[in-house]
């Protein structure tokens, strides 16, 4: 059964059409603004960009929270500067320290990046420093995917709420362009990414 | 009466809520410049009139500056300076702006011998006192063109085309500074420090402008 995306945009163009190769899955790209006219329950997994109004999305706290609470999937992009649920916290930069500060750590094996090795993560055209240079603190009990720096702040990590549903942060840019190959002859990993959330969705497609 | 040459401007910013607006606003080295922050959906609850410069940040939703055009064009008849940045689109609000997107070449300095190319339009304009060529030097995602003949260009491309620029006269006695340049982005998301310097430059061209324009008026 086709599995239904939201992704709240709040941009003039296009949005990430790129999610619209995914098999199995429907994707409506709506302005972020017009999101809280709207049921949420039919989609599987409703995505919030790192271009987000946050401010706005702390106003719609609790419509994000109700969705959450009937076994939503929520992934944010982006830093954190307005904590609009009670899981999140302000985002928290790195001291640069050069190289080291940049490298990518996987913390746990997980089926959402199975076969993506850390190199691709950490650099990109041989240059280190896109995927992630702080962490959006995750809350007690989340599981860390990935990590930065010597220090292993949590870039990636996953939460199930005890309430029900669950959110997956990216503590940095767009993740779809770290999943789709950026070379010729690279795998493509944006499909596994978004079959395992599908996988684990208790909203009926 | 004496105007003080070096009365300081008042200077207001948008919030967009975007991370890198916050992050950008609410930490040094640019919090000692904004005397007001505004969210975005709360323009029309401000008389814009108070402040002397208004700063839209980069990326700012386009979509939304529109609905508030009016006001903006008020703001600069009144007199004041509105600051448009990076990807805020002001050919979709304001009238008589060319824009063309291009590639974005987000490798250029990687290539042997690469060199962008920007270029400071008019060494001899003060901005070129404040922001050096290498400040200015990043990926670049639009032009301004065709321009209009009161959009004097600040800064360009290699190939000449426009990447900043200040209008003096459309909206006289205020004017319009737009650029394609998203420093804001990339500094308020802690990346790129060529972003920093151009901003850390941008403030003080931008209060030195004012105090020049104050004093020509006394």
């Amino acid at each position: 059964m086709t599995q239904k995306l939201l992704y709240l945009q709040n941009s003039t163009g296009n949005g990430p059409v790129i999610l619209n190769s995914l098999q199995g899955f429907d994707l409506d790209i709506v302005q972020q603004y017009e999101a809280e006219r709207f049921d949420w329950s039919e989609y599987q997994i409703v995505m919030v960009s790192m271009f987000s109004d946050q401010i706005h999305l702390s106003e719609m706290s609790d419509k994000i929270s109700d969705y959450l609470d009937g076994g939503g999937t929520l992934i944010i992009n982006g830093h954190i500067a307005y904590p609009f649920l009670p899981e999140l916290s302000r985002y928290e930069p790195m001291p640069k320290r050069g190289l080291d500060e940049l490298k990518i750590h996987k913390e746990a094996e997980h089926p959402l990046f199975e076969g993506v090795g850390t190199q691709r993560l950490t650099f990109r055209k041989g240059v280190s420093g896109f995927y992630g240079r702080g962490t959006n603190p995750p809350p007690s009990g989340a599981q860390i995917l990935h990590s930065v720096g010597p220090d292993h702040v949590a870039v990636d990590w996953l939460y199930e709420r005890p309430n029900g549903g669950r959110i997956f942060v990216h503590s940095g840019v767009e993740l779809w362009m770290f999943l789709v190959p950026s070379a010729k002859g690279e795998a493509s990993y944006l499909q596994q990414f978004f079959d395992w959330f599908s996988s684990k969705s208790e909203i009926a497609a | 009466m004496t105007v003080s040459t070096q009365t300081k401007p008042i200077i207001g910013i948008i919030d967009g809520g975007m991370h890198y607006h916050r992050d950008s606003i609410e930490r040094e080295p640019l919090k000692q410049y904004f005397d007001k922050v505004i969210y975005l959906r709360d323009i029309p609850l401000h008389d814009l009139t108070e402040l002397d410069i208004l700063i839209i940040p980069c990326r700012t939703n386009a979509h939304w500056l529109g609905i508030y055009a009016e006001q903006f064009k008020n703001f600069m008849q009144q007199g004041g300076t509105l600051v448009a940045m990076g990807e805020t689109f002001p050919n979709l609000w304001l009238q008589d702006i060319g824009y063309r997107a291009v590639e974005t070449n987000f490798w250029w300095w990687l290539e042997e011998g690469a060199e962008l190319g920007v270029k400071m339009s008019d060494p001899k304009h003060n901005i070129s006192d404040f922001i050096s060529q290498q400040d200015a030097t990043y990926h670049l995602h639009g032009v301004f063109t065709p321009l209009a003949p009161n959009q004097k260009m600040l800064i360009e491309t290699k190939e000449g085309e426009c990447l900043m620029f200040e209008d003096v006269v459309t909206y006289a006695p205020g004017k319009l500074i737009a650029t394609t340049l998203d420093p804001f982005f990339h500094h308020g998301a802690f990346f790129m420090p060529a972003t920093t310097r151009f901003l850390i430059g941008m403030f003080p061209w931008l209060i030195a402008s004012f105090q020049l324009t104050a004093s020509e008026a006394a």
